[in-house]
């Protein structure tokens, strides 16, 4: 087979392609050629390495460099240039060209013909927008307000500029919104009465702990570059302490392992707290200079516990909390990582509080290798500019109506004056990720218009009406900063869209332009600007100055971090109303909660549901991202429960048996694997969305909220591992 | 003197998290099934408390590849520096070598219809730059050693569950994993 | 060339025009193929109603939102994973390249969606048509290349896509397409040996 290239540029330099044959009266149907165009050069294979910025929920928020060549991703690899990346990437992010070039990528923007019916129409985005904004201005039209659309996004996509989807709601009136997250509220508004506010050491700083306890976190899985941090601590002499229900991977590798009885770290805390005061191992001087209502609080320390009382609550041996107790009040500097697993329960919050003042009885907070490390936002100090819109002119808004994220089906449904009759999802999908799905689905059905914006096809699409097609952080650009570490990393677009993807701000943009055509000034979102403007509009003196920079553009050649306030609290300004650390909190009061950490009953298993069903995340996937990716499914594509083999052996289970794991909500049909990680009280499941099965642990979730929440991020959080079951064999 | 190139996994460090997997596969993009690189857990019953404990492992670039000694293709070589390279070229897919290997490393590949290993990313080495693997791993718990030095000499071959060493004589190194005290709940 | 010969080749002109319209989207000029290649094959053709739900299944198999029934992109076929962009995309690429040619929506639309090597193949047959007045060598580079596309790339991967259309479609219009495309690739597979 002769594979040269035999043609002559002369043939090629011909008409247009409607071919009509000359002289044989048959003349072939008109057909343009819109498809190809001649190339005159031969193709150079260009390889180009971008910055590109992991957008994800996650703690790492990675600094990515990304390979592509003649405009095809080709790989990805972390960024040597972070210190917290240190050129690596976790499992998933590697995955990324797997999510990039997937088939199963939504193309199109599609409609449903029939919510659920599995019928989908190809539309072009203007009919796209055009049937949207009908449906807006409809709706504006019969309640003379927006109030009727409801925009439910949360964390998919963290990108600064992702926040014009709320600015896009915004732009067109006052709207509904789901408010609040199901994610860390508690302890934020825990750290929020304690400390004024969340702010945690720089990760990078763990190395100079002397005494680490992780408190119901899993960094192996859900943090693996924190990892090194610890690991490097643990070499120059760091005891790594874990408290967890559950023998986690991180768990694996600490000094101490210490098996708690979930739901009462505050017990724990606060045992710990009557032996440091016992034997008089509080920093007093910290206290008397820094704190408010520690005499409060110590009285009820000293009439209330006793270590008697905490070993018995938390099933952990007296001696046991008495050595933690002494080691972590001696070992300077001692530090708390506090997860957001831990606070996912009815009293979540409170426990917070009552870890929090062991760290600040200790005198360990604002110190270098000490603290109460929960999370930060010193380093989302940005304009919002994407976010920010003015409603239109003539409409005077009375502010956003908030319904609670965590309760999302049932406040749909019981809205009133006006009703919600129009939904928008974006970087989120409530019918894999919510309590009670079914009361979403019923929400779902009940409105007029659905519309999610989205990558792949979910039950949350497979709902829809219409699904408009997003971008990938490859195909996109942005900033991404970490609830963490002290980053700064842009996202420079490295490949063109795919098919016809477009991200949320394009979108906010042309739904605008389409709103104004077709009723002048219903909208008042910018409806162009490039993209470096977006970019730089969300930058301010105050970042520049945060992060040693003059410019955004100097990004580009690299991620930058934060040059101030790497250690939380240094300066001893709490913003609290005292400007001290309270252990006494006014505003703890106010919003109905306890004036001091005292302890909060943990919630107890009903009679007929015995078995406590965690549900954490898992290593492979990011709630419902990456799993339905080839090569995570090539490493384990099956849902399992982990069970004890006591309790496996009390219904007659064997390993790899399915078993059915159901209370009065609903039931999960899972394959068990035996094991002693867990209690033979606890069953594990972790929450993954697996997109061929139809299974969902949240079918069996009631919408238990957390103690706390609503004073930090508008709503109380969710209980998800307050969760109580049954277990037989199938 | 020409080196020893062996793997070295420290479990130790490892936390599990397939990193190294998916760092070779976005390396190579080979396709799902084929898996140059696994992440194995260790039986709970290895140790004596309940831990999640992982083990990394690749080609074990044996000392007497029997993947080299089955091949009728003669599609194996042992480089002078100790990694064991298969030619996709020469190779017609018979398998032989998949069945002969103790480890399982060789896979089939569907597309190519023929077998594909870890090389020890040969290429990149030759080019000074570390294997994917090892560069990708967050806890840099996995390492290229020269088995000639002295301070590898005592280093374990093998671990609990792995297949006799004296069949073909890998030269994967581990350092195990150590595990810490456990206060575990009553199993009333 | 005789004069029905080039009618001969005419008529595989048109049949790829409609089949590279239908694989565009138009649903529609399904059975314009239908209607092409049984003339051209010199069979019958079936009775069909063009139903709505004819759309719903072609999205289904084509397009989405849900995964794909029967993606119809080369590399798909020919990449164990199934996924787009692959070397099989780059290597097709490369033959519109030999022709002077690389698709405009570069880099948005993988090359070796359907569409695009019908009309590649319906460009390379026009063009021999075309210069058939030519030296051996100026019409012949187009046939070989046609030829050689056929055999090393739509008829090595179509057969399997046209069988998958044919087990998951639900309407008879989107199978009975997929019939016919299939027999009619079945006979270019045997003449381009």
């Amino acid at each position: 087979m002769d594979k040269k290239n035999v043609f002559s540029r002369r043939a090629f330099l011909k008409g247009s392609f409607t071919a009509i044959l000359v002289g044989t009266g048959t003349s072939l149907i008109n057909f343009d050629f819109p498809t190809f165009r001649k190339i005159t050069a031969a193709e150079l294979s260009r390889l180009k390495v971008v910055q590109s910025a992991c957008p994800r929920n996650c703690y790492d928020t990675c600094s990515i460099l990304s390979t592509v060549e003649d405009g095809v991703l080709k790989k990805v690899e972390g960024d040597p240039k972070s210190s917290f990346t240190r050129g690596k990437l976790c499992a998933k992010g590697l995955s990324y060209t797997r999510s990039v070039y997937s088939p199963d990528r939504i193309k199109y923007p599609m409609r449903q013909v029939g919510r659920g019916s599995g019928n989908w129409k190809r539309i072009s985005w203007d009919e796209a927008y055009t049937d949207i904004a009908k449906q807006i201005l409809k709706i504006k039209k019969e309640y003379g307000t927006t109030l009727p659309i409801c925009l439910n996004k949360y964390s998919g996509n963290l990108n600064i500029l992702n926040y014009g989807i709320e600015g896009m709601m915004s732009s067109i009136g006052d709207t509904t919104r789901a408010t609040g997250t199901p994610c860390w509220p508690a302890g934020i508004d825990a750290q929020t009465f304690d400390f004024g506010t969340i702010y945690n050491n720089d990760p990078e700083d763990i190395v100079n702990s002397k005494y680490l306890i992780i408190w119901g976190a899993n960094p192996s899985w859900c943090s693996v570059h924190s990892m090194h941090f610890v690991k490097e601590a643990k070499k120059r002499g760091c005891k790594l302490v874990v408290i967890d229900p559950i023998v986690t991977q991180t768990a694996s590798k600490a000094d101490l392992f210490i098996q708690i009885k979930p739901s009462t770290d505050g017990a724990l805390a606060l045992g710990m707290a009557k032996y440091i005061l016992d034997n008089n191992l509080h920093d007093a001087a910290w206290l008397a200079q820094n704190s408010k209502g520690a005499k409060e609080f110590f009285d009820y320390v000293n009439e209330n516990i006793t270590v008697t009382w905490a070993a018995e609550k938390t099933g952990i041996p007296k001696e046991v909390i008495e050595k933690l107790a002494r080691e972590y009040a001696t070992t300077k500097p001692a530090n708390i990582w506090i997860g957001y697993g831990m606070q996912r329960h009815t009293n979540g919050g409170q426990n917070v509080r009552n870890i929090d003042a062991l760290a600040a009885m200790t005198g360990n907070i604002g110190k270098s290798g000490g603290g109460a490390q929960y999370a930060q936002l010193q380093t989302w100090g940005f304009q919002y500019n994407a976010m920010v819109q003015k409603p239109p002119s003539g409409i005077e808004s009375k502010g956003n109506r908030s319904i609670n994220i965590n309760n999302f089906g049932a406040e749909v449904l019981n809205a009133a004056e006006p009703p919600i009759k129009m939904l928008w999802i974006a970087c989120r999908s409530p019918l894999t990720q919510d309590p009670e799905p079914d009361m979403v689905k019923k929400a779902f059905e009940a409105m007029d218009l659905v519309v999610t914006a989205d990558m792949y096809m979910n039950p949350t699409v497979a709902m829809s009406d219409i699904v408009l097609p997003v971008t990938t952080t490859f195909e996109s650009t942005g900033i991404s900063v970490s609830y963490w570490h002290y980053w700064l990393a842009l996202n420079e677009q490295a490949i063109k869209p795919m098919y016809e993807t477009k991200n949320d701000v394009t979108i906010a943009m042309e739904l605008s332009e389409k709103l104004n055509e077709l009723e002048q000034g219903s909208c008042t979102y910018p409806t162009s600007g490039d993209w470096d403007s977006w970019i730089s509009k969300e930058f301010n003196p105050a970042i520049y100055k945060q992060f040693g920079m003059k410019d955004w553009q100097e990004l580009k050649e690299g991620p930058k971090k934060a040059q101030t306030g790497l250690i939380a609290w240094q300066d001893g300004k709490f913003k609290t109303p005292s400007g001290k650390y309270e252990f006494l909190s006014e505003n703890a009061q106010k919003d109905g909660h306890p004036v001091l950490p005292i302890y909060v009953e943990e919630m107890q298993a009903p009679k007929q549901y015995p078995l406590r069903c965690l549900s954490p995340h898992w290593k492979l996937s990011i709630n419902s991202q990456f799993q339905n990716l080839d090569w995570m499914a090539a490493i384990n594509n099956e849902p399992f429960v982990e069970i004890h083999p006591k309790t496996a052996q009390k219904y007659n289970i064997n390993s790899g048996d399915k078993v059915s794991i159901f209370n009065e909500r609903g039931e999960v049909n899972l394959v068990a694997k035996l094991t002693e990680t867990t209690t033979v009280d606890t069953v594990v499941v972790y929450e993954i969305w697996y997109k061929d099965k139809k299974i969902n642990i949240n079918t069996t979730l009631k919408a238990i909220p957390s103690d706390m929440g609503k004073k930090a991020t508008g709503m109380p959080g969710i209980a998800f591992h307050d969760n109580f079951v049954a277990i037989k064999k199938v | 003197m020409a080196k020893k190139l062996a793997f070295l996994v420290n479990c130790e460090a490892c936390i599990g998290c397939h990193a190294c997997e998916n760092a070779c596969k976005n390396e190579y993009q080979q396709e799902a099934s084929v898996r140059w690189r696994k992440v194995y857990p260790m039986q709970e019953k290895s140790f004596d408390v309940p831990v999640r404990v992982h083990v990394s492992l690749a080609c074990n670039h044996c000392e007497e590849p029997a993947c080299m000694k089955v091949c009728p293709a003669k599609a194996y070589t042992k480089r002078e520096d100790g990694i064991v390279i298969h030619d996709n070229e020469a190779c017609i897919g018979c398998k032989l070598c998949m069945m002969a290997c103790p480890y399982q490393v060789p896979c089939y590949d569907k597309n190519l219809g023929k077998v594909t290993k870890c090389d020890m990313c040969a290429a990149r080495q030759d080019d000074g730059e570390l294997p994917a693997c090892v560069k990708g791993c967050p806890m840099d718990a996995l390492a290229v050693i020269d088995l000639q030095e002295e301070k590898y000499q005592k280093l374990k071959a093998s671990l609990p569950g792995y297949p006799k060493n004296e069949i073909t004589h890998p030269t994967t190194r581990f350092v195990a994993a150590t595990v810490g005290k456990q206060i575990r709940r009553g199993e009333e | 060339m005789k004069k029905d010969e080039v009618k001969h080749w005419e008529e595989k002109v048109v049949i790829y025009q409609w089949l590279a319209k239908y694989y565009q989207g138009q649903v529609e000029a399904g059975s314009m193929c239908i209607h092409e290649i049984a003339k051209y094959m010199r069979v019958d053709e079936p009775v069909l109603e063009l139903e709505e739900t004819a759309e719903y299944d072609f999205n289904r198999l084509f397009v989405g939102p849900t995964k794909l029934l029967a993606p119809p992109f080369e590399s798909v076929y020919r990449s164990k994973d199934r996924l787009v962009m692959q070397a099989e995309t780059l290597a097709v690429r490369k033959k519109y390249a030999e022709a002077g040619l690389e698709i405009q929506k570069k880099h948005t639309i993988p090359d070796d969606h359907m569409s695009f090597e019908l009309v590649f193949l319906n460009y390379l047959l026009i063009e021999y048509l075309q210069n058939l007045e030519k030296t051996k060598g100026e019409k012949l580079c187009y046939l070989q290349l046609y030829q050689m596309f056929i055999k090393e790339h739509l008829s090595v991967w179509a057969f399997g896509h046209l069988q998958d259309v044919i087990e998951k479609a639900q309407t008879e219009y989107c199978r009975q397409v997929a019939i016919y495309f299939s027999a009619f690739l079945k006979a270019e597979k045997m003449a381009s040996s």
